[in-house]
């Protein structure tokens, strides 16, 4: 019997026993044997067992009321079955209990109950009608599924936490068949093609979301990835629904059914790349448009790395720099220079260093191909989009033509200390600073008292030897021999008197400037010695035979014609072109009127200073006396005019009675000599070169003769294209 | 020139920089378009550093010579100096706040 029950479940043996009452009805000490064997199981059962006679339990095990949360089965008995149903499941269990009248109701008898704290309990029922003792019963059992639904809630929360994560990613994820049917897809890739879910049903085959042609790329792609089995990638346009084009791109790869990896179709993951593709076509006219500026813009460009390796160079930075593109990618930056001072080079470093722009750095670039050039940089750092250094750039505009206009615009008043603000004046200034770093040999030519000396200490102080010695020599002033001496010192015992070794002139300017004053004056032995030094920058001692090594910058100068002197042979051919390898020309005072008032405005301060007076300047009869004067002894006459003015002068103005007598008296013993002024003026060339001739080609006394302004006498030497022979 | 920054030459060099007690800024500037602009910006900041810091201008004329001495290497090109040696120094154009910040980091 036991074997039977145990082999065979309560339910069924109960069914059994409905089914064929007669066969299985016991003589009545047996039954009630039975009975109480069936209750000693019921008891131990770990299953909720009950009877429910008129809707209220009859009979309920320990195990039911321990599930229900009672103390004992008696505080169940007699109460309402339905009372213990959750509301809405209650027409639920009704309908199983009628549809299963004459059989085990077991479909979908799963709902809950009330346990006795009001909790609820998710429970499986199964059970049957019956007769118990003599009345109509259901019998039945309740098991507690409690934690098999937590099992299924989680399982069901995971799954539409997973089903929203692949809905909601950017990517559309679809699986189809191997005959083009598709079986899985997230709602992504419905927007991707232009539809939803619901407007999808029906059209489950690829095909129905692509026009022909891209139907047939997809199968071709997919076919290959199928015969390959090696996940690949495919782009393709598709004409959606809403009558947009897009772009997509599918990565596909295969899935193989377990356990035998036999391949039931694919899996693809696609991405709307339409806005990408318009933005990297975008991107790319853009560099287009970048690179076509990059490479015609007229600056030169350069991008170095933070190691100074230049990425990229433009066209026009081998016109400014002589470097060609390709052959500077990826050198470092200073190693593509060879021929110019490399000054960008420091400004690039000091950009990578201190990670700041600088701006219009003017530079001249001293190229062996480009002497004069000069440029301006700009150099900035290079930052990617995430602000990241990655290196500089280098701007180079090539300003050559923009400092000379504006050497030539600039109109200056002084140079040092040379005082003028005429266009003659203007033209030495720049002259002087071109000459200013240039090692070369000047010759200076101008009347007495023109400032050459002034000139050369310009030129000295204006050039790298200005922290060096300048020295100067009077030539004229001296004998032979002891300009000899002077120039190149002697040693003890050389001539008598030579009591001791003494520095020479040049020795003493080594390094810096040695200025040759009345060059003109010089013997020939003299000459040749200075040929010496100019040519080998070497010379010996007088009374010693080694030659001792000398730097000296030479600048001669003279009031005479040495050109003249070389034809009559007073002065060597070859030293004549060896100093006037560059001659300034300096104009006589009376050639630069114009500058009289800026130079007697400087004597003025200057004497001001120096006489501790306060005068405020020269009477317009002063200023107009002093124009019409020659000024053969030019401005040092001039200054020594002012100096002698200021000593006489006590009071505020300068006026003709503190000026020296030839200038004062200059004006009335000049005009007994000088012809009335013509009404008209001189008519042909002829008469106005007997005058020019007759003054020497003194333009001033010409014009006097004339009665006519030195301008005018200027232009009529233009106009006939006059020419001094003499 | 009526200005607040001192012109400086070779023969005074050594008096208006090197025996200078005060730190030197120092522009070399040849003239130029841009030239009257760092001329006032120097001039602002020889006002604002009156009692820390001597302003000074090198001679357009001397710039060559000072090239050498100082490795100028173009203009602009500002220099702090402290008893003639060089401290620091500032390629290309610069405004007030530039050489407000190169002179905060030298004195």
């Amino acid at each position: 019997m036991d074997q039977e029950l145990n082999g065979r479940s309560l339910e069924k043996r109960i069914k059994d026993w409905e089914n064929e009452p007669e066969k299985y009805n016991p003589p009545e000490s047996t039954a009630l044997d039975l009975e109480d064997g069936y209750r000693t199981i019921s008891e131990k059962s770990l299953v909720g067992l009950y009877i429910i006679q008129r809707g209220r339990f009859s009979y309920v095990n320990s195990m039911l009321s321990s599930l229900l949360g009672y103390e004992s089965p008696g505080e169940l008995i007699g109460k309402s079955f339905w009372e213990l149903i959750h509301p809405d499941d209650r027409g639920l269990v009704k309908l199983v209990m009628e549809k299963g009248q004459n059989e085990l109701f077991q479909d979908r008898s799963i709902f809950r109950v009330f346990k006795k704290d009001g909790t609820i309990l998710w429970v499986h029922m199964g059970g049957s009608t019956t007769v118990y003792q003599g009345k109509p019963a259901n019998i039945g059992h309740l098991i507690n599924i409690n934690s098999f639904k937590e099992t299924e809630k989680t399982l069901r929360q995971s799954l539409e936490k997973y089903q929203t994560i692949i809905n909601e990613i950017g990517d559309g994820v679809a699986e189809v068949d191997l005959r083009g049917n598709l079986t899985f897809n997230n709602d992504t890739s419905f927007k991707i093609w232009g539809t939803s879910r619901e407007e999808a049903k029906g059209g489950r085959h690829y095909l129905s979301y692509m026009d022909e042609n891209s139907g047939k790329a997809l199968f071709q792609a997919y076919n290959k990835v199928f015969r390959t089995g090696i996940p690949d990638k495919i782009i393709y346009e598709i004409n959606r629904k809403d009558g947009k084009r897009r772009i997509i791109e599918d990565s596909v790869s295969l899935i193989r059914k377990a356990p035998d990896g036999s391949v039931i179709g694919f899996r693809s993951v696609s991405r709307d790349i339409t806005d990408r593709r318009e933005t990297e076509k975008g991107l790319a006219e853009h560099r287009a448009r970048l690179e076509a500026i990059f490479a015609s813009v007229k600056d030169g460009i350069v991008t170095v790395d933070p190691d100074l390796r230049i990425i990229e160079v433009n066209k026009s930075t081998e016109d400014i720099c002589g470097i060609a593109p390709k052959e500077a990618a990826g050198k470092i930056f200073s190693q593509c220079f060879s021929q110019c001072s490399k000054s960008c080079s420091e400004v690039l470093r000091q950009t990578l260093e201190n990670k700041m722009t600088i701006k219009e750095y003017r530079v001249e670039c001293g190229h062996q191909q480009r002497h004069q050039q000069t440029v301006s940089v700009t150099s900035s750092p290079l930052q990617d989009p995430e602000g990241n250094f990655m290196g500089a750039v280098l701007v180079i505009r090539d300003i050559t033509l923009l400092r000379d206009l504006e050497r030539e615009l600039r109109e200056r008043n002084q140079f040092q200390n040379i005082i003028g603000r005429s266009k003659k004046m203007q033209d030495i200034y720049r002259l002087l600073e071109d000459l200013a770093n240039l090692e070369t040999t000047v010759l200076i030519s101008g009347e007495s008292g023109t400032g050459k000396e002034l000139v050369a200490r310009a030129l000295h102080y204006s050039g790298e030897r200005a922290f060096q010695p300048f020295v100067t020599v009077n030539c004229s002033a001296l004998t032979e021999s002891l300009l000899e001496s002077e120039l190149f010192g002697h040693v003890k015992g050389a001539f008598t008197g030579a009591i001791k070794d003494k520095q020479g002139r040049f020795q003493a300017a080594n390094g810096g400037t040695i200025l040759l004053d009345e060059i003109g004056d010089i013997s020939p032995l003299i000459q040749l010695k200075l040929l010496r030094v100019l040519q080998e920058k070497e010379f010996e001692r007088v009374g010693e035979s080694t030659p001792q090594k000398v730097d000296v910058r030479v600048i001669a100068c003279t009031n005479k014609d040495l050109k003249e002197k070389v034809r009559r042979g007073e002065f060597r051919q070859d030293l004549y072109y060896r100093l006037k390898v560059v001659e300034v020309s300096l104009p006589p005072l009376r050639d630069r009127l114009e500058d009289l008032p800026l130079l007697v405005d400087h004597f003025c301060r200057s004497f001001n200073e120096r006489f501790k007076k306060n005068i405020e300047g020269i009477s317009s009869e002063v200023l107009s006396r002093f124009m019409n004067y020659p000024w053969l002894g030019n401005v040092r006459e001039l200054e020594h005019v002012m100096e002698h003015a200021f000593v006489l002068c006590h009071g505020g103005v300068i006026t003709l009675e503190h000026l020296p007598s030839e200038i004062g008296d200059y004006e009335r013993t000049e005009k007994i000599a000088i012809p009335k002024i013509r009404a008209t003026e001189p008519n042909g060339d002829q008469e106005v070169l007997n005058a020019l001739n007759k003054a020497h080609w003194n333009k001033t006394k010409a014009a006097r003769l004339l009665g006519i302004s030195r301008r005018t006498v200027h232009r009529k030497i233009n106009r006939y294209q006059l020419i001094n022979e003499e | 020139m009526e200005t607040l920054v001192s012109l400086i030459r070779p023969d005074n060099f050594e008096r208006e920089v090197v025996a200078e007690k005060k730190p030197v800024l120092l522009l070399c500037m040849s003239w130029g378009e841009e030239f009257p602009k760092q001329l006032k910006v120097m001039e602002d900041i020889a006002r604002k550093y009156s009692e820390e810091l001597k302003v000074v201008l090198l001679e357009e004329e001397f710039i060559e010579a000072f090239k050498k001495n100082f490795g100028i290497l173009g203009t602009p090109t500002f220099l702090i100096l402290v008893e003639g040696k060089e401290r620091r120094r500032w390629l290309g154009l610069a405004d007030q706040k530039t050489l407000t910040d190169l002179i905060s980091h030298s004195i």
